[in-house]
């Protein structure tokens, strides 16, 4: 190597400034570099991970919800008041559609076909070619989700997709409609039971999370682990009874057509010992299962408007009113039916006692009030014991009762009652709820402590002590009436009697709950004896309209102007109520019945005594028998009687088992036996009606036109109805009805009817003493 | 030349008769990241393969990884052959290598084949070529003869500097008409690390480097297509360009990884939300499948292989082969620092691929060709040191 010169020798390796500057680049290139990349991973792979694993999860995964089955209604003898059913959606997926060159104008025709959507609907949809999902049809069932993959099948479509879905049936329809409450599209609870549990009833929704590539299909090969099941719904048992609900319906239905009823009815049955709620009903109502539409009425004034703007705006006035529960979400004066509660502290504080007398000129002045306070009756009621103060629903007297309990312990009770809740501040008005587990509970709206309490001006508490000049729930005038004739502790109202998971155990179990006592067990014991006397009492009694043959019943009448309304409109409107207990010795359940803005219309006079009394005691003459309550009747205390079954016999003993069992008779045909009786065997009528037997001969086929007997008294009517081969039963085998008149009828006048045909008719006392606002 | 002529046919003769072996460690780190190179690209080219939205492959998913198995076999047999030769062949060829090369550049505006806007192939039916992978070769074999032959003068502009210059400027001009950005910068960086090893002044290099400071300056406030890069490169979430895209989804893929990574085959990005991922960003795939570990041990194989380019370049008896094997390394070094860079985000956005790793036959084609030229340097090591 030597033998060429340094520098010259291009096989010389190389130099000194050329080693090291490799060197330089070495230190550079291949450790200095690599350093600050492998620091850079660390930031993005270590210290970085979450927050781009995250973002890359939520472009990778596509989320399939797996619906949960939501909890079945029950009332509380396990018949189905709701429940769900599997459904399907339709929808199409445009972008497949394409991807597999499918046949648009086919897919629309035999959609259209199948679902009736229209065809042109159905192509512009899926024209929309990059979407993956449109939806064509909602909730649609079994039958034609098969026929559906019936066409896919056929022709290998899959662009047409169904998914599983739930809808939600209720088998009563209406029946207890604002108690169930109803779902939404996306199986949301929107009212009633529905959406206060809503969270139970719903369930947990599962998901299938799927890891997909950018164009949305599954992942070849790479699996992503995430299937989370869906948790069924707890099932809702709940306190109502169908029954009991369905005999509230009817009769409530019957008041507002018999009184021409204005502005809706409602009505709660309560179990008084445990707050437990048997029936809560509110009149006009809806079908669960088209809880859009609203009543025909309504419609017809909708479809009369021409702007469309309108029409939307009438639409939701009336669906919102159709879905308001009047018993929780209105409030109103319950006016005389609040005397039981003024009753009930006055007896409870000993500040009146059942030897006192109370007189009755029609007025009373009070301090702080201009005018004096009238009693509805003009005259007044002379002197009254306490009985008969409350059984003429005095106003003068009740007025001279809260006198004596005092501004201050009416106040008071009034807090114990559940009808306001205390505060420190004097000034504020007060309020109050029950806490019922069902949503839309307003509060009640009371004066403040200062002004009710006010030693110059007496005026507040005067008119509360008859019920008006503040406004309650009906649910709350119940719950208070409840305490009263529960032997005095006040219970908190529900609903929902337990809860069930999907194998039937029960995971929630409520007990009755009693907020407080309110009166002694004596006192309650003493206002149950002094209401048995307003229904009981046949010449005193003003709500003798509710009796109910064979059973003891209590109650109260109330009759309150609609205020606020009247110094509004000029209108002068009524809340006409009832609140019933029975048995009354004993009493297990509560009624309320209030109509609200009865018209003159009906010819039935204005007032809780006429309308809704006799509304209250036909519920109970169902109620009570089916509750198992066995009816015990006093002598001549039944005006209707079972028909005996007269088959075979020969007429002479026909005539003698008739004349037996109370009835006349007429006798056609010459026959040596019995071979038809009009009204049928075990057909309730009244008695002394003239049964028709036939001997070998056939009743007339003609039809009778149907007299108007409304206004007659019972007997009149049975005679007049005799004349036409008709019959004629009470309605709530009212006690001595034989002078009572009939307010209506169970078959219009006009209508045609068949021989033998029994006519139901509601009876009341219109005796002079009745006729009055109470 | 005639002397180093007279020398070449001795040491050739020498040669045969010593028949020394090449450096086995720096064969043998080859074909490791040879073969995970291989592995990845069936990995990562696998969903893109089968479903194929750019219909390409016909829907077979080892499409991509059957082509770069064939050029890695192809590729193994071009290194072997390279290694063979002396590094006398390579030193005759030099020159004529760089004048192919230009020609070839000065061909592809005319018969070149467009892609993405740009066009830098050049073709003949399936099998296509990038010239400016052919320039990096020939820069680093002619710069080498260059500085060979101007030993001595290497401090001077007239021959350190000038010379150089005006080939890299042909080259640039030529490449920038295409336009290919990444291979002008590997080329200027490339050719400045040869004249720097030559020993040309240290002055011209921070002379170079304040006029191209200068210039990117220039050039960012005169086209607003490189500003949004720069813009992209800071916040690639903010950025609505492709580049952005590019940028978040491998950010997304790299830091799904973590330690240990999703397994090998288990990548999520590669179902066609990373673009170029058995391209240019096969090393996100590597990161999201082998984690952090497994990225970490191939940049380790990467800089043993680099390092051991360089021990070998400064064990060559010669000077040219000190040179060609200097320059080799650095050439891989810079390509696998930029990419990584860039696919990491350290740097703007560009198109550089991985060696060994992204998928490309021609390119790999080369790289192994250039590894062969190393191994072939190795020979002439003394076996004692």
């Amino acid at each position: 190597m030597n033998r060429i010169p340094k520098d010259e020798n291009p096989f010389r390796g190389p130099n000194r400034t050329m080693l090291r500057r490799t060197l330089f680049l070495a230190a550079v290139c291949g450790v200095l570099a690599f350093a600050v990349l492998a620091v850079r991973l660390y930031v993005l792979q270590i210290r970085d991970h979450e927050l781009y694993e995250g973002l890359a999860l939520s472009q990778q995964l596509r989320t399939t919800g797996t619906s949960a089955v939501r909890g079945t209604i029950y009332d509380r003898n396990m018949n189905v008041l709701a429940m769900s059913a599997d459904v399907e959606n339709v929808y199409l997926s445009p972008a497949e559609i394409k991807m597999y060159d499918e046949d648009k104008e086919l897919i629309a025709s035999k959609l259209s076909e199948i679902l009736g959507v229209s065809e042109e609907e159905i192509l512009e949809k899926a024209s929309n070619t990059g979407s993956w999902y449109v939806t064509v049809a909602r909730k649609i069932e079994s039958d034609k989700a098969d026929e559906i993959r019936k066409f896919k099948e056929e022709y290998g479509i899959k662009g047409v997709r169904l998914e599983s879905d739930t809808k939600r049936y209720y088998p009563h329809s209406s029946l207890a409609c604002h108690v169930i409450g109803f779902v939404g599209t996306d199986n949301y609870g929107l009212n009633g039971i529905e959406a206060w549990y809503d969270s139970s009833l719903a369930g947990t929704d599962g998901s299938y999370k799927r890891a997909t590539n950018a164009s949305g299909s599954d992942m070849l090969l790479t699996r992503y682990d995430g299937y989370f099941g869906a948790e069924s719904g707890y099932d809702v048992v709940t306190t109502v009874d169908t029954t009991i609900q369905y005999f509230v319906e009817k009769h409530l239905r019957q008041a507002i057509a018999d009184y021409d009823i204005q502005n809706g009815a409602g009505a709660i049955v309560m179990e008084v010992k445990t707050g437990k709620i048997l029936a809560m009903a509110s009149m006009g109502n809806y079908d669960l299962n088209n809880f859009l539409d609203v009543s025909e009425d309504a419609q017809a004034i909708i479809d009369a408007e021409p702007d469309e703007e309108a029409k939307s705006e009438l639409l939701y006035k009336a669906q919102q009113l159709q879905w308001r529960n009047k018993t929780v979400s209105d409030t109103y004066e319950p006016g005389s039916t609040f005397k039981i509660i003024t009753l009930s502290m006055a007896l409870n504080e000993g500040a009146v006692s059942l030897n006192d007398s109370f007189f009755c000129g029609g007025t009373v002045a009070v301090q702080g009030r201009t005018n004096p306070v009238r009693c509805w009756k003009s005259g007044g009621h002379g002197s009254q014991t306490l009985t008969q103060a409350v059984q003429h629903s005095c106003n003068v007297a009740f007025v001279n009762i809260g006198m004596r309990v005092g501004a201050e312990t009416f106040y008071k009770y009034c807090d114990a009652f559940g009808f306001l809740t205390l505060t420190g501040d004097d000034t504020q008005q007060l309020t109050a709820k029950t806490g019922i587990d069902i949503g839309g509970e307003s509060g009640s709206i009371w004066w403040s402590r200062e002004t009710f309490c006010s030693e110059k001006n007496l005026s507040q508490l005067a008119a509360a002590s008859f019920g008006q000049t503040f406004t309650i729930t009906p649910l709350q005038l119940i719950t208070a009436v409840s305490a009263c004739v529960n032997g005095g502790e006040l219970m908190q109202p529900y609903i929902v009697q337990r809860m069930l998971d999907a194998d039937g155990n029960t995971v929630y179990n409520r007990e009755p709950k009693a907020v407080r006592r309110v009166i002694s067990p004596e006192t309650s014991k003493t206002v149950c004896a002094i209401l048995e006397q307003v229904v009981g009492d046949p010449n005193d009694g003003t709500g003798r309209n509710a009796a109910v043959a064979g059973y003891r019943i209590g109650g109260k009448t109330g009759t309150s102007e609609k205020v606020s309304l009247q110094a509004e409109t000029g209108k002068k409107e009524y809340i006409v109520s009832f609140i019933g207990v029975a048995p009354a010795d004993d009493p297990e359940i509560a009624i309320l019945v209030l109509l609200d803005s009865p018209s003159n219309a009906s010819g039935v006079y204005i007032s809780g005594g006429q309308m809704a009394a006799p509304t209250v005691g036909k519920m109970l003459a169902d109620i009570l028998p089916y509750m198992g309550f066995e009816p015990d009747y006093g002598d001549g205390e039944q005006s209707d009687t079972a028909v005996p079954s007269l088959a075979g016999l020969s007429p002479d003993e026909a005539k003698a088992k008739l004349a037996e069992a109370g009835f006349e008779y007429r006798l056609f045909g010459e026959g040596a036996t019995v071979t038809k009786q009009l009204p049928a065997a075990g057909s309730m009528i009244a008695s002394g009606s003239t049964v028709i037997i036939y001997a070998d001969a056939e009743p007339s086929p003609w039809q009778e036109t149907m007299p108007n007997i409304s206004g007659m008294t019972y007997a009149q009517a049975r005679e007049t109805l005799d004349a036409y081969g008709l019959f004629v039963r009470t309605a709530s085998g009212v006690p001595d009805a034989e002078a009572k008149i009939v307010t209506s009828q169970s078959i219009k006048p006009g209508s045609k009817v068949d021989h033998g045909t029994v006519i139901t008719v509601t009876l009341v006392d219109e005796d002079e003493s009745m006729l009055g606002k109470y | 030349m005639q002397y180093g002529t007279a020398r070449l046919i001795e040491s050739e003769t020498k040669d045969k008769k010593e028949r020394k072996r090449f450096d086995t460690s720096f064969f043998v780190l080859v074909m490791l990241l040879l073969l995970t190179g291989v592995i990845m690209v069936l990995s990562a080219s696998f969903a893109r393969a089968y479903y194929d939205p750019a219909n390409v492959t016909g829907g077979s998913p080892t499409y991509y990884f059957i082509r770069q198995l064939a050029f890695a076999a192809l590729g193994t047999g071009a290194m072997l052959l390279c290694s063979r030769m002396p590094m006398g062949f390579y030193r005759r060829f030099s020159m004529p290598l760089l004048i192919a090369a230009l020609v070839l550049l000065l061909l592809v505006p005319l018969i070149g084949v467009d892609a993405n806007g740009a066009r830098r192939w050049i073709g003949v039916g399936s099998l296509t070529l990038q010239p400016s992978e052919i320039a990096k070769l020939a820069v680093i074999l002619s710069f080498s003869v260059l500085i060979c032959k101007n030993r001595g003068k290497m401090k001077t502009f007239r021959y350190g500097i000038l010379p150089f210059a005006a080939i890299l400027l042909v080259i640039v001009a030529l490449l920038v008409l295409e336009p290919h950005f990444s291979a002008s910068i590997i080329i200027v960086a490339i050719g400045g690390v040869m004249i720097f090893l030559g020993g040309a002044r240290l002055v011209w290099f921070v002379a170079a480097g304040l006029i191209s400071g200068g210039a990117i300056a220039v050039l960012l406030t005169m086209f607003p297509y490189a500003s949004t890069r720069i813009m992209t490169w800071r916040d690639p979430f903010s950025s609505t360009s492709d580049e952005g895209y590019q940028i978040v989804q491998s950010l997304y893929t790299i830091g799904s990884g973590g330690l240990s990574g999703l397994g090998i085959g288990q990548s999520r990005q590669k179902y066609l939300y990373l673009p170029e991922e058995h391209n240019d960003f096969i090393f996100s795939v590597v990161c999201e499948e082998l984690g952090f570990i497994g990225a970490v041990l191939i940049l380790v194989l990467f800089a043993l292989l680099i390092m051991r380019g360089y021990m070998i370049a400064m064990r060559c008896p010669d000077r040219y082969s000190f040179l060609v094997c200097s320059g080799i390394t650095t050439l891989l070094a810079i390509q696998v620092i930029l990419n990584v860079a860039v696919v990491t985000n350290l740097v703007p956005c560009t198109g550089i691929s991985l060696p060994f790793f992204s998928y490309g036959g021609t390119a790999l084609l080369i790289q192994m060709a250039e590894m062969g030229i190393v191994l072939s340097a190795s020979r002439s090591i003394p076996a004692k040191i």
